[in-house]
């Protein structure tokens, strides 16, 4: 009757191993020694018959949905306070909470070369305390109220954050004002934290996911490229903690972006914040202007991890920004590709093969642009063919006209998807906050619906053409030297990705000596 | 979840799983997702670090045959060997009316959508009831320590495990308390303990994962490199003597009762929260609305009768598994060394596989054992609310992660 079937399945196959009693060998010294319990069902119960279960003609056909309404998204109040922080405010009066999230247009792209790290760093050594609150003392005060007083560095942007309950508010603002004016800033938690961050890269450098994850990055933007740096130790230990009373110093209110949701009014908000920081003056950071990709094309990079069972590959380029005109052709095209459950390289490696636990493909955005990826964690035996498979995907999505049903699915799914999209009061502030982040306007989503809808077969062949490369890839497998070399060599060969070769690196992308057999 | 105009079409594709689905089921469809579900176990237990180790703790608590020793995920070989007569008996003695409850929440009017489900569910047969098996709470005599090596575990991680109450059965609370007081980032006394005063830990969790029959109590710690695992675990046992010796202040206490209040709150704002909620608790408790009851217990807590369960649980014999971090990869492997990939510097005790290693896809002796989904049902407290997305959250690649979809559609199993 259709299709659901076999991820039903996939649930089922599981459970019904684990309920099958075993018979393996017993190993006495480290088999637990218990009183005894009741035992697993035996395999000779007998399955219960097929029940009779209505044949209902009915049930064939699909019911009529009623009618789609027409997109109407809750309002976002923006305003300014005096000190130049513009404010953005979601309303929710039904629960009794309010979060807020400052937000500041520099990060991990202002880090020096030598200094990856820095911005990240700092921000986390800002919410360990102030100057009469040590960690601990820090801690437990956020906890007695409920109330979560942080801060962070992404790559463009640094955040504060208040999450609180709306009776705890007055405490966790009192906090974060405590935290802005004088911030503890103490060398044991700044060594703390830089060791903590050390030992993470230790263990991401471990297993093929986390490796392909760090290492991805330089080889789809560039080593050099601000959005393609990665932590070293070298890099950790350059970060001083002078240079994190700078850093921290730029957290101005001055074009910066304050974000609220919850149960509170324009007023309130002035209020609270004018009555704690009325010393907060300043201008922020204007945003860093930041290069296009330079993704190294042509090779199939390798990092070896021994006795890897799967592999994690990546076949990818450069992509266009997020506010191209033709966005949402590109977003349908992709979705067809690899975005969805039914996307075509899930189709073919998971479903049709059984390479993979799932494969996907698509745009990811940053601010500056996007990189293009496909990619999927597949058995190590099949890391030459999954490569080959994902090569004959983009190709098809380029050269071939993508089915009408293919469209519709993913032109329906859009749409329906968005009630989701704006399912809560926080999920709607974090739409218009990336818009925001993206400098697209905050109307945007007026006539997405129409826009989506315009968008054809023909749109969705030429933004594959003009956004999916036809030759010339970034490839990285992160898998089994002694069971993947052997097929990678065959595919450099071939030139199917490029004619870069095969490129060994480490788990911090430097190149490095091929294993040996 | 649908848009609320779908509501039906969601009661049409779960009313025809439910009755229809086997007719679909045959050799090929079934091989095909063995592969999946053999793709899923390497993906999330054989090729991540501590994977095995989720293995080793529930084999060291669960007897053979106790369904929890094996996690949902299943066994390689046992996957190879599930054939279609197995799906359909699974399927036609569980997956019945009778065994079901379907919690629906979201903005329809409550009469159409009971006369929705009555049309896609009215008719469907009354079957039997399958038979619950009641199994108490396991019992070790000794305590099971057991040391693995994990190649892809660059961490040294100590994981202590008891036998615990089951999910909203009593002592449940007083023992989430007890975690929350060991555990908190910050704030929890092992956090402080290890990770600010010794600084030897990277990480510190401690939570009471509770399960259907029985539940467990869960230290674990996770040391930064070069750490010395005795003295943590030392350290450990000193932080746990002194819980079974004095109550717990009623500053920590009130601590706990004021976050689980704020969580429960928080977990109100999204649809999903409030269906998983009262699905929770009708699941648990069988009744959907045991919330406030949840929140009266959690109110009454007193230190004494922490102390008093503290003692009743965590003093008999346990699991302590023990997971040996890999030494790193050393620079250009090969060359000089021995011969042979991967025959490069690692710890002493790396790569030889002991007999009783957990988690050996091909292995054949010791059954790769399985903590039966309560490891990752474990830690979701019934109130959890999501943090709003914060810093990195704009900066992810836009709107959608199309990778989480097939993921998504099989973690269900998986708690």
């Amino acid at each position: 009757m259709k299709t659901t079937i076999t991820l039903s399945l996939l649930a089922l196959s599981a459970a019904v191993a684990a309920c099958k009693p075993k018979t393996a060998t017993q190993e006495p010294v480290e088999q637990p020694s218990t009183a005894p319990v009741a035992t697993a069902p035996s395999d000779t119960e007998a399955a219960p018959p097929p029940a009779n279960w209505p044949d209902e003609p009915y049930r064939a056909t699909r019911p009529t949905a009623g009618q789609v309404a027409e997109l109407k998204l809750p309002q976002v109040e923006t305003f300014k306070l005096d000190n130049g922080l513009e404010v953005y405010l979601v309303r929710n009066d039904k629960l009794p909470t309010v979060y807020m999230n400052f937000e500041f247009d520099f990060g991990a792209v202002s880090d020096p070369k030598t200094q990856v790290g820095l911005h990240s760093i700092c921000l986390d050594l800002l919410d360990e305390g102030t100057k009469n609150l040590d960690k601990v003392a820090w801690e437990e005060k956020q906890a007695d109220h409920a109330v979560s007083v942080s801060a962070g560095a992404g790559s463009d942007t640094s955040n504060l954050n208040v999450r609180s309950l709306k009776r705890e508010l007055p405490a966790a603002l009192d906090l974060l004002a405590e935290m802005l004016r004088e911030p503890g800033m103490r060398e044991a938690d700044f060594e703390r934290l830089k060791d903590r961050r050390k030992a993470s890269i230790a263990q991401a450098k471990g297993n093929p996911g986390s490796i392909a994850g760090r290492v991805i990055g330089p080889l789809l933007w560039g080593a050099d490229h601000p959005y393609g740096r990665i932590e070293t130790d070298k890099t950790i230990d350059a970060v001083q903690l002078k240079d994190c009373a700078k850093v921290v110093g730029k957290l101005k209110p001055g074009g910066a972006r304050l974000w609220v949701v919850g149960q509170i009014s324009q007023d309130e908000i002035k209020q609270e914040l004018a009555s704690r920081l009325p010393e907060w003056k300043g201008k922020a950071p204007a945003k860093v202007n930041v290069a296009a990709a330079k993704p190294r094309l042509g090779s199939v990079f390798f990092v070896h991890v021994k006795d890897a069972p799967q592999s994690s590959v990546y076949v990818g380029h450069a992509g266009p920004k997020r506010n191209a005109t033709d966005y949402e052709a590109t977003d349908l095209m992709a979705e067809i590709l690899g975005g969805s459950f039914s996307s075509r390289i899930n189709m073919n490696l998971r479903e049709d093969k059984g390479y993979t636990y799932g494969g996907r493909a698509g745009f990811g955005y940053r601010r500056a642009g996007s990189t293009f990826a496909a990619s999927s964690q597949v058995r190590t035996d099949a890391t030459g063919p999954s490569l080959r498979e994902i090569a004959k995907e983009i190709a098809t999505m380029r050269t071939t006209d993508a089915k009408p049903d293919e469209l519709f699915r993913v032109q329906e799914g859009a749409l329906l998807a968005l009630p989701a999209e704006f399912d809560t009061p926080t999920s709607t502030l974090m739409a218009f906050r990336q818009l925001k982040f993206f400098g697209l306007p905050l109307d945007w989503y007026d006539g997405y619906q129409k826009r989506l809808r315009a968008v054809d077969i023909a749109a969705v062949r030429k933004a594959a053409e003009k956004h999916l490369r036809a030759k010339d890839f970034v490839v990285l497998v992160v898998g089994d030297a002694n069971k993947v070399l052997g097929d990678l060599d065959a595919i450099a060969t071939e030139k199917l990705f490029g004619a870069g070769g095969v490129v060994v690196l480490d788990a911090d992308a430097q190149p490095t000596k091929r294993p040996t057999e | 979840m649908v848009p609320s105009h779908q509501l039906e079409t969601a009661l049409w594709l779960e009313s025809d799983r439910m009755g229809y689905m086997l007719d679909l089921l045959d050799e090929k469809s079934l091989a095909n997702q063995r592969d999946v579900v053999r793709n899923e176990r390497r993906q999330r237990y054989d090729n991540v670090p501590y994977g095995r180790e989720r293995f080793a703790v529930a084999e060291a608590l669960y007897p053979e045959g106790h369904p929890y020793r094996y996690l949902t995920i299943g066994r390689h070989e046992d996957l190879e060997a599930a054939g279609v007569a197995d799906v359909q008996g699974f399927f036609r003695k569980w997956y019945v009316p009778s065994n079901a409850t379907l919690t629906i929440a979201g903005d329809f009017e409550p009469e159409q959508a009971k006369a929705l489900v009555q049309k896609w569910f009215g008719t469907f047969p009354t079957l039997p009831q399958p038979a619950h098996q009641q199994i108490g709470t396991p019992a070790l005599t000794q305590t099971v320590r057991r040391e693995l090596d994990d190649p892809f575990a660059r961490l040294y991680r100590i994981h202590y495990a008891w036998h615990s109450p089951p999910r909203l059965g009593g002592g449940d609370i007083e023992l989430e308390v007890l975690a929350d007081v060991l555990g908190s980032s910050g704030w929890g006394r092992l956090y402080k303990a290890l990770v600010l005063e010794d600084k030897s830990a990277q990480s510190v969790s401690a939570y009471q994962g509770g399960a259907g029959h029985s539940g467990t109590f869960h230290v674990i710690v996770d040391l930064k490199p070069g750490q010395d695992p005795v003295k943590a675990e030392l350290t450990i046992r000193r932080e746990l003597e002194k819980i079974l010796r004095e109550p717990v202040s009623d500053a920590e206490l009130k601590r706990v009762v004021v976050g689980t209040e704020s969580s429960f709150v928080w977990g109100l704002e999204d649809v999903m929260g409030r269906v998983e909620r009262l699905q929770y608790f009708n699941h648990y408790a069988r009744d959907p609305g045991y919330a406030n009851t949840y929140l009266q217990r959690l109110r009454a807590v007193t230190p004494q009768r922490v102390r008093e369960v503290a003692n009743q649980w965590l003093v008999k014999p346990h699991a302590e598994i023990l997971t040996k971090p890999a030494a790193p990869a050393a620079g250009p492997p090969e060359g000089t060394g021995p011969k042979g990939p991967g025959a490069s510097a690692k710890a002493e005790g790396t790569g030889v596989k002991k007999p009783a290693e957990a988690g050996d896809a091909a292995g054949k002796k010791k059954p790769a054992a399985d903590a039966a989904g309560t490891d990752a049902a474990a830690k979701k407290k019934p109130a959890a609310a999501d943090k709003p997305a914060d810093a990195a959250g704009a900066e992810k690649p836009a709107p959608k992660k199309p990778a989480d979809k097939p993921a998504d559609a099989a973690a269900a199993k998986e708690g």
